[in-house]
């Protein structure tokens, strides 16, 4: 048989197929799926159903993230380590990407993809359409929870430490810091888990740029149980504290941390006339969730002060263990 | 209370011509889902869904020259949806050529003429759904690659891959069937 002949024959075969006309029932039933009542009872508005769905799940996350209390639980118990004073370098951490994750990434594209594909014809139906928005709204909400300085808050304790002077003397009532010329401080604080899960602390980001007049070169934490009514100055003596150690926070949780900076050529001496002040606003945390690791800034609860020489400024970087 | 029936007003102008529209082109609609289905009951049903679902759009379709092309892909969706489902329940008959031979369509028709037909449609209704849906688009409403193309939403590379890999299905079927003794 040629093609000619074939193509020829399923014409004919095709043509039989074809009903010979739509009959005046048909006609008024189709007719009729513009009146309300038909298109209202016909039709189950899936879309519809599923975006409202989206809209409750969404506002059901929304507001029990933000209304849930953070009720400060127990803190952090790392191993001890042997105590041998905190020192610049202590703590410092720079994000991953661990193995781990790659693969599960590539496990989960993998899989996606099959089921997309597997899927291809149903994803076109309003439910599935739905449900795809419920999953993406619900996406947003936990990466949102996890936004710049969202997943850690800081606590309500904020401890001065070394190079710490209260009353500044011939100057204006601020306390502040005068650890002098390449001199160090530090400073104690609690932070909190305000995410929806837990979360693991690595330790202090390591800068990325070159860090002029004021950096933070350390991390660590107290050997001993923190007992805040023996003196605040004690837990946040650098040679009273060891490097910190990873530490997972349920949501809620809290634990404290020690920071240790290191000051430029221009920071101003215990008995110097106080002049103006610099400091870090806030402290970036390396952090961790199933195996992604990012840099997380928790706000200092107070401003640290590092008394400064007005119009003083580095030439040379703070060098950075 | 006014604004309430401005859009009544409107929405009876839209299902106006919406119902011309629909009417219009009807009969070529329902012939094509007979063709593409095989069965007229389900065809009637095929038309009155793609009706639903083009009323629903009806409001988003900018240029309603393009009405019978819009509606007709809605349709063709449709039939190929159907097919689908229907692969995975059993085939009951082949109702079109039941009916032919039941009323005596053709006083002239032969033993011959009755199993090449027999073959054709048998292949035909073995086809994938997509290539089931190119073919007759090719061979029933002589549409050109490129009009099925567009019909369709898919590329003119994979219509000439459907055609070809159909009609070589389809020769196939017959050649085997007439190579049976009868």
């Amino acid at each position: 048989m040629t093609d000619d002949e074939l193509e020829q024959r399923l014409r004919e075969a095709l043509a039989r197929r074809a009903a010979t006309s739509a009959d005046a029932a048909l006609r008024a039933r189709v007719l009729d799926v513009t009146t309300p009542s038909v298109a209202r009872h016909a039709t189950v508005p899936w879309e519809g159903v599923a975006a409202a769905v989206a809209v409750a799940v969404a506002a059901v996350l929304v507001l029990t993230f933000l209304l849930r209390p953070i009720v400060p639980g127990p803190a952090g118990r790392p191993a001890p380590a042997p105590h041998t004073g905190l020192v610049p370098g202590d703590g410092l951490a720079g994000p991953t990407l661990g193995l781990g994750f790659l693969l599960l990434c590539g496990v989960v594209v993998v899989v996606g993809v099959g089921i997309v594909w597997r899927l291809r014809t149903v994803l076109r139906t309003g439910p599935a359409r739905g449900a795809a928005l419920v999953a993406i709204v619900v996406l947003i909400a936990v990466a949102r929870s996890y936004g710049d300085s969202i997943a850690l808050g800081e606590g309500s304790v904020f401890v001065e430490g070394l190079g710490w002077q209260q009353t500044v003397p011939n100057g204006p009532t601020e306390a502040a810091y005068f650890p002098g010329d390449g001199g160090t401080f530090s400073f104690g604080m609690a932070i909190a888990n305000t995410g929806p899960v837990s979360i693991t602390i690595k330790g202090l980001a390591r800068p990325d740029s070159p860090q002029f007049n004021v950096a933070l070169v350390g991390l660590g934490r107290s050997p001993t149980p923190l007992d805040l009514s023996n003196g605040n100055e004690l837990v946040v003596d650098p040679s009273k504290l060891v490097p910190f150690e990873p530490v997972t926070l349920a949501p809620g949780e809290e634990t404290f941390i020690t920071v240790l900076g290191q000051a430029g050529s221009c920071a101003l001496a215990p008995g110097d006339a106080y002049e103006v002040w610099q400091g870090p606003a806030e402290v970036p945390l390396v952090v961790e969730v199933a195996g992604y690791e990012w840099i997380d800034a928790v706000p200092t609860f107070e401003p640290v002060k590092i008394a400064m020489r007005k119009g003083c400024g580095d030439t040379e970087p703070i060098p950075v263990p | 209370m006014l604004a309430s029936r401005a859009v009544e007003a409107a929405t009876e102008d839209r299902a106006a011509v919406f119902a011309r529209l629909t009417d219009r082109s009807l009969d070529r609609h329902y012939r094509l889902a007979a063709v593409i289905l095989g069965d007229p009951l389900e065809a009637e049903d095929a038309v009155h869904d793609a009706a639903l679902v083009a009323w629903r759009g009806f409001a988003g379709l900018r240029d309603l020259d393009r009405f019978e092309a819009w509606f007709g892909r809605i349709l063709v969706n449709g039939c190929r949806d159907r097919l689908r489902a229907r692969r995975r329940r059993p085939v009951i008959a082949s109702i079109a050529l039941l009916g032919d031979l039941d009323n005596g369509a053709s006083p002239r028709v032969s033993v011959a003429d009755v199993a090449d037909r027999d073959e054709l449609d048998r292949a035909f209704a073995t086809l994938d759904p997509d290539h089931a849906v190119t073919v007759a688009l090719r061979y029933y409403l002589d549409l050109t690659v490129a009009e099925i193309a567009d019909r369709m939403g898919i590329p003119e590379g994979t219509v000439k891959s459907r055609l070809h890999h159909g009609l070589r299905r389809l020769r196939r079927a017959v050649e085997r069937d007439a190579e049976q003794p009868r």
